[in-house]
């Protein structure tokens, strides 16, 4: 497999994490989780400091790294999201706050940094985290390891979401709070727990995302405009359009530009970060409910000469 | 009720606050020293980050002995050295140095990199504000007349000593990637020019990258191709050369770049961008990658020694805080910390007077005591004169000084020969 193809690949998983527990976080509260960004550093510090300090595989922390990113996610609900929801507050409110957050852990992380550094004598501030990673069916086993660890993971958000009586009672909630509370469902812990699995995928995608790119301070808060590029490419009314959107965005900004960068010249790769936005932009004037808006069995029936027409 | 005694509580909250605010303004000032500010503006996150991070340690040294110097001296005033970090970042930059300079701050110690230095370059000459860099080298940076005052040597320089790098280790065609800031771009350039009337031929497809990325198979691949399209067209590998221009990025490049095999076989070289980087000798991938290409990065070489020079106390001090070989940037911030002092001391804190002697006072100090070895700068405020030290990771995975360019000679003197 190509480097930049293995790379894009678990890029894009990370993201498709990352940009489905905004979708969540969305869906359930109105809330646009800027937080997202020091919650996806610290997945990749979890991880980092287990890997240095703990020894073994960077995987063996993976759900460590969740569990204390969906801690945050509770911290946030708490301390936060819960006390303006019930306020009332209004969508922008609930953003800002979240960029309050995110701020005071940013500040966490580097003080974080400051003690690995002059207490450790460790380098935090730029770790490859692939160099604690291994070969398997000769490529880094990360590029095989982490999509299934995607796969897994919203195999397993899916089933719960699906098959559990709590998972369909938040589903509920999601769609109809208002129905939901008159049929009995706590609603306040149906957003709890979707800030526990929101935070954690933060986490995990996050720590997914350090072995393809440099793990810095400020990992999260360089990838979060794709975070949120890919939750509104895949349609913020879908989980799994979110997840799609994140893995759509991921590839693109690998393959997508590598593959331009070919054909018209290196110049292309300064607009790395402009190639998957256009994409957005493009698919959303053209589908204003994202990935997860577009009539797909339409198109396909179309495709094959059926006739039926698209309705956007 | 309850929304009663919160506004009561907050209102007594504010008369409070008011009321301590107050106080001190109507006692007698207090005796003792005045302080002036200067503000270290490092690079402490970002690309740069081994750099600032080791500047940081010898500003604090530098400031604690400028203390005990005025404390000595019986002077009525004190520095307080501020640490602050730019993120190598210009719009951060910027935004710490409108913030510092609110606070009445107007002398600072960095940045450190030309991008964050252009970027304060027209708010620092709006507001009388001096600064000197320990480590900015982009040609364009180099004004006469401006608040910029650089300790370190334009690229005008060190462009030649890579060219000359270059054609002794036998490159007949060399590909150019570089980060696509004011440093980069004027450094490439000023390669790029001194090897205009040589042998070596610069291969058409120029791979400038933005200079926040964080990971680079997409360029490694683009680096892989062309370097198949030199070979089919009939160029050995021993003859073709890639010149890197980065910073700390360099340990994910040459992760990035060790998945091409091909790439392995070549001579790479850096700049004083990429000598001594901590993040790359602490990666063994990419410390591997150099080793095998014998990555070779250009650096500032300190003059020779002055009589009563700090070099070793600045090596020493970094060394005990940090665990590591400090670069030779942070000698440059030794001497900045006490130029200014002395400076201040000289006329006080008053920015446009200072401007006017730092020149002059910067020489004379350092021709006794300068860390950097002896300060002499050129009209535009940068560094005279210079030669590079030649660098490279050995076996050891230490930084070894095999060799150093002769700027006046134009030519490489070998402790080591590599090629």
């Amino acid at each position: 497999m190509a480097p930049w193809l293995a790379t894009g690949l678990i890029y894009a998983s990370a993201l498709a994490l990352a940009a489905g527990g905004i979708t969540l976080l969305y869906m359930s509260t109105r809330t646009f989780n800027f937080a997202h960004a020091s919650m996806a550093t610290i997945g990749f510090y979890v991880i980092y400091t287990g890997s240095v300090l703990g020894g073994g595989t960077p995987y063996r922390y993976f759900p460590l790294a969740f569990l204390i990113g969906g801690l945050l996610g509770v911290i946030c609900y708490y301390g936060l999201n819960r006390p303006l929801l019930k306020r009332r507050a209004v969508e922008i409110t609930l953003m800002m706050s979240t960029l309050g957050y995110d701020l005071i852990l940013l500040s966490v992380i580097q003080m974080y940094c400051d003690y690995l550094t002059f207490s450790r004598r460790l380098f935090p501030r730029r770790v490859s985290m692939s160099i604690y990673d291994f070969e398997l069916l000769g490529v880094s086993a990360a590029t095989i390891i982490l999509p299934l660890v995607a796969i897994v993971f919203l195999t397993a958000l899916h089933l719960f979401l699906v098959k559990t009586r709590f998972g369909v009672a938040m589903r509920a909630t999601i769609e109809n709070p208002v129905l939901a509370g008159a049929s009995g469902i706590n609603a306040d812990r149906v957003y709890m727990l979707a800030w526990v699995i929101g935070g954690g995928m933060a986490a995990l995608g996050g720590a997914a995302m350090s072995m393809a790119i440099t793990g810095t301070p400020v990992l999260g808060m360089n990838s979060i405009p794709f975070m949120f590029a890919g939750a509104i490419f895949g349609g913020l009314h879908s989980l799994y359009g979110g997840i799609l959107g994140g893995f759509v965005i991921g590839m693109t900004e690998y393959a997508g530009v590598f593959y331009l960068s070919q054909i018209f010249g290196p110049w292309v790769l300064g607009y790395r970060m402009g190639i998957p936005l256009l994409l957005m932009a493009a698919t959303l004037l053209i589908f204003p409910r994202g990935l997860a808006g577009i009539p797909w069995a339409a198109l396909v029936r179309n495709l094959f000469g059926k006739k039926g027409g698209i309705r956007v | 009720m309850k929304k009663k005694l919160l506004a009561f509580f907050m209102f007594s909250l504010i008369v409070a606050a008011f009321a301590g605010s107050g106080c001190p303004r109507r006692a007698a000032p207090a005796p003792g020293p005045t302080e002036h500010t200067v503000v270290a503006l490092l690079p402490l996150t970002g690309a740069l980050t081994t750099f600032g991070e080791n500047s940081s340690k010898v500003a604090e040294l530098a400031a604690a002995d400028v203390n005990e110097w005025l404390t000595k001296n019986n002077k009525n005033w004190r520095m307080n050295l501020v640490i602050d970090d730019c993120a190598t970042d210009p719009p951060t930059g910027l935004r710490k140095m409108t913030s510092w300079h609110g606070e009445g701050a107007r002398f600072f110690v960095g940045p450190m990199s030309s991008g964050v230095a252009r970027e304060v370059l027209a708010f620092a000459g709006a507001n009388s504000i001096l600064y000197a860099s320990p480590s900015s080298t982009a040609p364009g940076l180099a004004m006469e007349g401006d608040w910029l005052f650089r300790f370190c040597p334009s690229d005008a320089i060190q462009g030649p000593a890579i060219a000359r790098l270059i054609q002794e280790a036998g490159v007949e065609h060399l590909i150019f990637v570089w980060r696509g800031d004011t440093w980069g771009d004027g450094l490439q350039k000023a390669t790029a020019d001194a090897l205009a009337n040589t042998a070596v031929q610069i291969y058409p497809e120029l791979v400038r990258y933005d200079p926040g990325l964080e990971a680079f198979t997409v360029q490694a691949a683009l680096l892989n191709d062309y370097v198949g399209d030199l070979v089919r067209k009939g160029v050995s590998v021993d003859k073709i050369g890639i010149a890197i221009i980065a910073f700390e990025e360099i340990a994910p490049f040459f992760t990035a770049a060790n998945a091409h095999p091909r790439l392995r076989q070549l001579a790479w070289f850096g700049s004083d961008g990429t000598a001594f980087s901590a993040a790359l000798i602490g990666d063994p991938t990419a410390s591997r990658f150099a080793i095998d290409t014998k990555f070779a990065s250009t650096k500032a070489r300190p003059e020779a020694l002055v009589a009563q020079s700090n070099y070793e106390r600045v090596a020493q001090h970094v060394y005990q805080e940090l665990g590591r070989v400090t670069d030779s940037y942070s000698f440059n911030t030794y001497d900045i910390v006490w130029s200014f002092a002395r400076a201040i001391d000289e006329v006080g804190y008053d920015s446009a007077k200072v401007k006017e002697i730092l020149p002059r006072v910067a020489d004379e100090w350092s021709r006794t005591y300068g860390a950097s070895g002896h300060v002499v700068l050129n009209a535009a405020g940068d560094r005279a004169f210079a030669d590079y030290n030649i660098l490279v990771v050995n076996d050891k995975l230490v930084w070894e000084n095999v060799g150093y360019f002769d700027s006046r000679a134009d030519l490489i003197k070998w402790t080591r020969p590599i090629y």
